[in-house]
């Protein structure tokens, strides 16, 4: 296998979790922009639309079907979270939030722990075939899911935000949360809105990863860690930012474990934030605020 | 209209005000004048809602809003052009004055459009420009977008705080010239003020704020004559 090949092989495979990360991130980034909360649980909504993917599935559902319903699933998990410990506690400082989503993302797998147990389950890939062959790399056909469901994701997020007035009153929010409470936008409701939002994204990361990776109930601790690198990478307030920073740290992860050692992968990804924090805490794409007064 | 009733506001353990009461009549502009931290701004969030006042109410015609959150208070019909404008700079000129709308667009979604129209003909200076971001602007047309806004959500009371703030006096003119055409049309407008002189020659009462307690209230016109008034606010000089 010639370097060049190689190298493909890695971007390629570096390109696959990049996008989930991608997801991840930019659940967090979402959360962060409306509420301030940085939510640790986010890994755990991933695990969650895994396992009620596999769940589903294993019962019987067709993989269409049970796709819609594990998403819907989660969001609804999701938004009761929400209403139930984050609202609850709405006049507590957002450090205190962030504590109580570390709080939710260890009750959210001890019970997946009592539910599921600790098998890993295994989720057959979404079509059948052999890896596809591009210029001395090879691909799985469930990498080509991965990566295309990120785009439409990202795609339809970049039309919500754009183009619907639902999106654009989060946007309000993130802009001027002052101005957008004087519109009577209800920062309550953009709360769960954020949150559900978010949980989409990271179940729809978890369903298409399932097939990968297996699914345990303690996936979502490092896909949560490094979706939050990630978003850190980008900034931890821009959307694209948490995109580039995503499949920027899968395709570092990936060169970094096949040229180095793959018992350097998951380090790769928090020397990575160490060095960011360290020498550009604001991110690669921070936004340095320019506001004309 | 709007009824102020002994408003006492408490900013931690500072009292900010202290047993204001006012009240605005249908179609009147009224101004509120003062110095730096008399209380004006406080004064203003009470009534949209985003400081609870300690004891006191306000009045919009019968239905009391002093305990409502922000959000009911916008419905209820007071909507608050806050100071330093604060428009959404990086969203659209159309789709800040769409956001003005936002506690009727669900019910009220067909005469959105009527409405943006009728906001571009009053301030033409945004006409053809809609999709330009809002913070490329200027500090006029801010202030134009963020009345606008205000406008959207189709007030009973429109609240401005400080409406001139760090505007060329040429654009300050502009601005109270609007808010005189406004009145025409009919709203009612609840402004506070440091450029004392300018709010006086629009408003049809004013009152005068210090430290927290109104001090003195009265028709705008008799203000202008006033000598207190005119050696602590208009910039005249007694002569003993």
């Amino acid at each position: 296998m010639s370097l060049s090949s190689e190298l493909l092989q890695y971007l390629l495979s570096g390109l696959t979790m990049g996008g989930i990360y991608a997801l991840v991130a930019l659940g967090f980034v979402i959360i962060h922009n409306v509420t301030g909360i940085i939510n640790f649980a986010q890994g755990e909504f991933v695990m969650l639309g895994a396992m009620f993917m596999v769940t589903l599935v294993n019962a019987g559902v067709p993989a269409a079907g049970a796709l819609v319903i594990a998403v819907i699933l989660v969001m609804i998990v999701v938004g009761l979270i929400e209403f139930g410990a984050i609202r609850t506690a709405k006049k507590a400082s957002p450090l205190t939030l962030v504590i109580i989503t570390i709080g939710l993302s260890t009750a959210i797998k001890g019970i997946a722990l009592l539910i599921w147990g600790t098998n890993p389950y295994k989720l057959e890939p979404f079509t059948k075939g052999g890896p596809i062959h591009i210029g001395g790399a090879t691909i799985i056909p469930q990498s080509l899911w991965v990566i295309g469901t990120t785009v439409l994701v990202l795609a339809l997020t970049f039309f919500i935000f754009e183009y619907t007035y639902w999106g654009k009153a989060l946007r309000a929010c993130v802009v001027n949360k002052f101005a957008a409470r004087l519109m009577g936008i209800n920062p309550q409701r953009m709360s769960l809105l954020a949150f559900v939002f978010s949980a989409a994204l990271a179940a729809l990361a978890g369903i298409v990863i399932a097939p990968i990776t297996y699914v345990t109930y303690d996936m979502g601790l490092m896909l949560g860690l490094k979706g939050f690198v990630a978003a850190v990478l980008g900034g931890l307030s821009s959307t694209p930012g948490a995109v580039i920073g995503g499949l920027a740290l899968g395709i570092m992860e990936s060169m970094g474990a096949g040229l180095l050692s793959s018992g350097y992968k998951d380090g790769i990804a928090f020397i990575i934030l160490l060095l960011v924090l360290f020498l550009k805490p604001g991110g690669l794409f921070g936004t340095s605020g320019t506001k004309r007064v | 209209m709007l009824k102020v009733v002994k408003i006492e506001t408490y900013h931690g353990r500072i009292k900010v005000l202290n047993n204001v009461s006012l009240d605005v009549e249908k179609g009147e502009i009224v101004t509120i004048i003062g110095a730096n931290g008399a209380g004006k701004t406080t004064l203003l969030s009470t009534i949209a809602g985003i400081h609870r006042p300690k004891s006191g109410q306000v009045y919009l015609g019968t239905i009391q809003t002093s305990c409502m959150p922000v959000q009911n208070v916008v419905k209820a019909g007071i909507s608050l052009v806050p100071e330093h404008r604060e428009v959404f700079d990086s969203l659209s000129i159309i789709d800040n004055l769409k956001l003005g709308a936002y506690h009727r667009y669900k019910t009220d979604k067909k005469s959105i459009n009527d409405d943006i129209e009728n906001i571009l003909s009053l301030f033409p200076a945004l006409r053809g420009r809609e999709s330009q971001l809002a913070g490329t602007l200027s500090g006029g047309e801010q202030q134009m977008l963020a009345i606008g806004r205000g406008l959207m959500a189709k007030p009973k009371v429109l609240l401005l705080d400080e409406p001139s703030l760090g505007l060329a006096p040429l654009v300050v003119k502009e601005i109270f010239d609007i808010l005189v055409n406004l009145k025409k049309r009919g709203t009612t407008i609840l402004m506070v003020e440091q450029n004392a002189k300018a709010a006086l020659k629009v408003a049809d009462r004013a009152y005068i704020i210090e430290r927290g307690q109104i001090s003195l209230a009265g028709r705008a016109r008799d203000m202008l004559q006033d000598a207190r008034v005119q050696s602590a606010y208009l910039g005249a000089r007694l002569h003993a």
